[in-house]
């Protein structure tokens, strides 16, 4: 498995939402390390970190993309109660198996028994991969069970004491609850109770770091020349490996997946990025529109800004690739 | 010390605070067999309130007797598409008697019956109260109800509003975000309402708007040191999430070594993780409640942005016109109250309503504003950027005031800014 470079912060976030009893949504772009951290969430050792009581914390984790085609919330609610039977500490498994010997899934027996796993001090952490896979199997119709699942969950999460949930996607919160709002258009979205922790780029001194854990010092100045901030470049670096200083090599061995990456990051950009981006078109621009635009772009690590204030791509990848592929011809 | 802050979550047990003449009223209301609609915007603090009263201990310390009391807390969001009311008067019932089975014996029969008959239910609560006994009944996200098409029936809500109103033995306390009359509205819009009377109009309002000054400033300083108190008030004003949310970032830098200086430095991530809550609240705006608002966010601005000097006299004058907006978002908690009138409470609220709905830099809005802007200003790419760009934003600036009057006045501003 690809390990989880940096992202202590993020990590440190996610396990005090964790601690707290609080539900998350770990939201960026793709191949940010949203389901790398979701699995550090999962692990006992790590959680034996983080956490004051590990052994009062069950965690179930679901891929999103894998669901199987009879799944309702019937099924789903059996299946984590399956795992929660094998795989819990000690005391939910006593607690689990009891309560599925009732075979009642409903949602005022799971609120009976996620309320009473919280007064005991236990709590299930749901931890849900691939969000928007999720989502989407969920509301493709007939679409019977999709408001009983995700109310139950949106209550057992933020009223029970017993349920976290902490789900991994590229849509924000608020777009998470626009996607569902025609299942319940009056009250509360599904997903208000879910803080974002976005993952953007790495901080320059975090991106450093990694690099020169990962390469000899010279080598590590030409990928951070080629990559910049951005997470999945610098991890597709790392992976790469390269033993050679020779910066078109670098830059020809990585630019296929990286190509692939921003053709399909560019499409979960919002606002005014896109036009903004292609407007740049792999130069330098002094002083452009959208300045709130520019800083997600810079939060993100599509951009950086000189010591003079002037933008520019913040990696040769991405330079790279708005240059061949993306520049608008506007003249 | 761990961190006490809990954004987007219900305040429970001990970090339950503030709110102490709302607790009165719903109790004063209870002990009077009235029934509550506790109303407010988006996390606002309905549900740790509706909680908060339900929690036995405290349903003792404000109720004379509390042994007639069967207490029963619902969640509206339960119901999904396969419920029925029958599932809603079990649930309602199996808790009662479980929380008082002395004053709930006559319901326990109904729950030997699959599908409940409102007379019998009637009759049953009617029983209940003429033992002096009543279920209080304590329902969060009310206006659930009206996602689903088997709950918007007169079989349900008459039943409700008729055992309610009349068996004595039933009283309901509900949180939702409709208000009383717009539920009613929606009521006529199902076609669930009966000639001659509103559906709702047995619940007596209670809206929940901001903290006090003095409730925060002293939970505050429980946690934070003086500077981040004050910083924390300036960002949030005293919305609860917002306070929460600010509490939480201040805690955090507290923690990590951070000086009064760099706190301002927060404010972007603040406006972030607070965005979908700024989203939630302008969506439930009435298109003149989003004109008085930007009025708002443009006035507070003081003439500063840019290094442009605004006017906004006339702005000003223009709110008259929306003083019922302005003064149901001051209930609400939207705007607060400040001397000699309302002001935008929180700063991260204020910026993103002028990066938002104002420039629109951010989110997803303006792009094809901008793109036509683009056209018609026939801009040029030379490779570098034109004057005419670099000239951009101080035109905005300068130009939007008189834009954003002429077109509140004539109503465009909501489809101006969507």
């Amino acid at each position: 498995m690809t390990p989880l470079l940096g992202r202590e912060a993020e990590l440190r976030a996610a396990f005090s939402r964790l601690a707290s009893g609080q539900s998350a949504a770990i939201v960026g772009e793709p191949d940010t390390g949203k389901s790398l951290l979701l699995a550090q969430l999962a692990r006992a050792e790590v959680s034996a970190e983080w956490l004051p009581h590990p052994e009062r914390l069950a965690v179930f984790i679901l891929d999103g993309r894998r669901l199987p085609a009879n799944f309702t919330a019937a099924t789903f609610w059996q299946s984590v109660f399956t795992t929660l039977r094998a795989e819990a500490p000690p005391a939910i498994r006593v607690e689990a198996t009891q309560f599925a010997k009732t075979g009642d899934y409903g949602a005022f027996a799971l609120e009976r028994f996620f309320r009473q796993m919280g007064r005991s001090g236990l709590r299930v952490a749901l931890l849900v991969d691939h969000f928007g896979h999720f989502l989407s199997h969920l509301l493709t119709p007939p679409a019977t069970s999709a408001g009983e699942l995700l109310g139950t969950l949106r209550s057992l999460s933020s009223r029970s004491g017993g349920l976290s949930l902490i789900v991994a996607a590229r849509r924000r919160v608020s777009e998470l609850n626009q996607q569902t709002a025609q299942l319940n258009p009056r009250g509360s979205p599904y997903f208000n109770t879910l803080q974002e922790i976005r993952l953007g780029a790495f901080e320059r001194g975090e991106a450093r770091k990694i690099l020169e854990a990962s390469f000899d010092s010279s080598i590590a100045q030409t990928v951070w020349t080629v990559t910049g901030r951005h997470p999945f470049l610098i991890s597709l670096a790392v992976q790469a490996r390269p033993s050679s200083v020779e910066l078109s090599t670098l830059l020809t061995s990585l630019a296929p997946r990286a190509d692939e990456h921003f053709k399909i990051a560019f499409g979960f950009l919002g606002g005014l990025a896109p036009t903004l981006l292609s407007l740049l078109g792999g130069k330098r621009l002094p002083r452009p529109p959208a300045p709130g635009d520019v800083e997600d772009l810079i939060w993100r690590g599509w951009l950086d800004r000189d010591s003079d204030g002037i933008l520019r791509p913040a990696s040769l990848l991405l330079a790279r690739w708005l240059e061949t592929s993306h520049a608008l011809n506007l003249h | 010390m761990s961190n006490p802050f809990l954004p987007f979550t219900p305040a429970f047990g001990p970090d339950f605070v503030n709110r102490d003449a709302e607790i009165k009223a719903v109790f004063e209301r209870i002990a009077k067999r009235g029934n509550t609609a506790i109303v407010g915007n988006p996390h606002v603090g309905k549900t740790s309130l509706l909680h908060h009263v339900a929690t036995p201990h405290v349903f003792a310390a404000h109720t004379p007797n509390p042994e007639q009391y069967a207490i029963v807390e619902i969640d509206f969001q339960l119901f999904g598409e396969s419920k029925t009311r029958h599932d809603f008067w079990r649930e309602l019932i199996a808790q009662a008697v479980e929380s008082n089975p002395a004053i709930a014996a006559p319901l326990k029969p109904l729950l030997k019956k699959k599908e409940v008959d409102e007379q019998a239910l009637f009759r049953a609560f009617q029983k209940v109260g003429r033992a002096e006994g009543c279920v209080v009944a304590f329902v969060d996200e009310f206006d659930h109800l009206f996602n689903l098409p088997a709950f918007r029936t007169l079989d349900f809500l008459g039943a409700l509003r008729a055992i309610t109103m009349k068996s004595k033995g039933l009283c309901l306390i509900t949180a939702s975000r409709l208000s009383v009359a717009q539920m009613n509205a929606l009521g006529e819009e199902y076609k669930v309402a009966t000639r001659g009377s509103d559906l709702f109009n047995y619940l007596d309002e209670l809206t929940l708007g901001c903290f006090d000054e003095a409730s925060v400033r002293t939970w505050l300083k429980n946690h934070l040191p003086p500077e981040a108190v004050d910083e924390a008030l300036l960002l949030a004003g005293h919305h609860p999430l917002l306070v929460q949310l600010a509490g939480d970032a201040l805690f955090d830098a507290v923690e990590r070594g951070v000086q009064p200086p760099g706190y301002p430095a927060l404010r972007d991530a603040l406006i972030h993780r607070a965005e979908s809550q700024f989203q939630d609240v302008w969506k439930y705006l009435s298109s003149k409640a989003q004109i008085a608002l930007i009025i708002f966010a443009l006035r507070d601005l003081r003439g500063g942005a840019g290094g442009q000097t605004f006017n906004l006299e006339k702005a000003e004058q223009t709110l008259l016109w929306y003083g019922s907006e302005v003064k149901e978002m001051a209930r609400r908690g939207t705007l607060e109250t400040a001397t000699g009138g309302y002001r935008i409470g929180s700063v991260a609220f204020h910026l993103w309503l002028v990066e938002q709905k104002i420039v629109g830099t951010r989110g997803d809005e303006p792009q094809e504003a901008f793109t036509q802007w683009l056209h018609n200003k026939q801009f040029k790419l030379g490779g570098l950027i034109t004057n005419e760009e670099i000239a951009w934003l101080q035109k905005v600036w300068k130009v939007i005031p008189t834009n954003i009057i002429d077109l509140a006045k004539k109503a465009l501003l909501p489809n101006a800014l969507q």
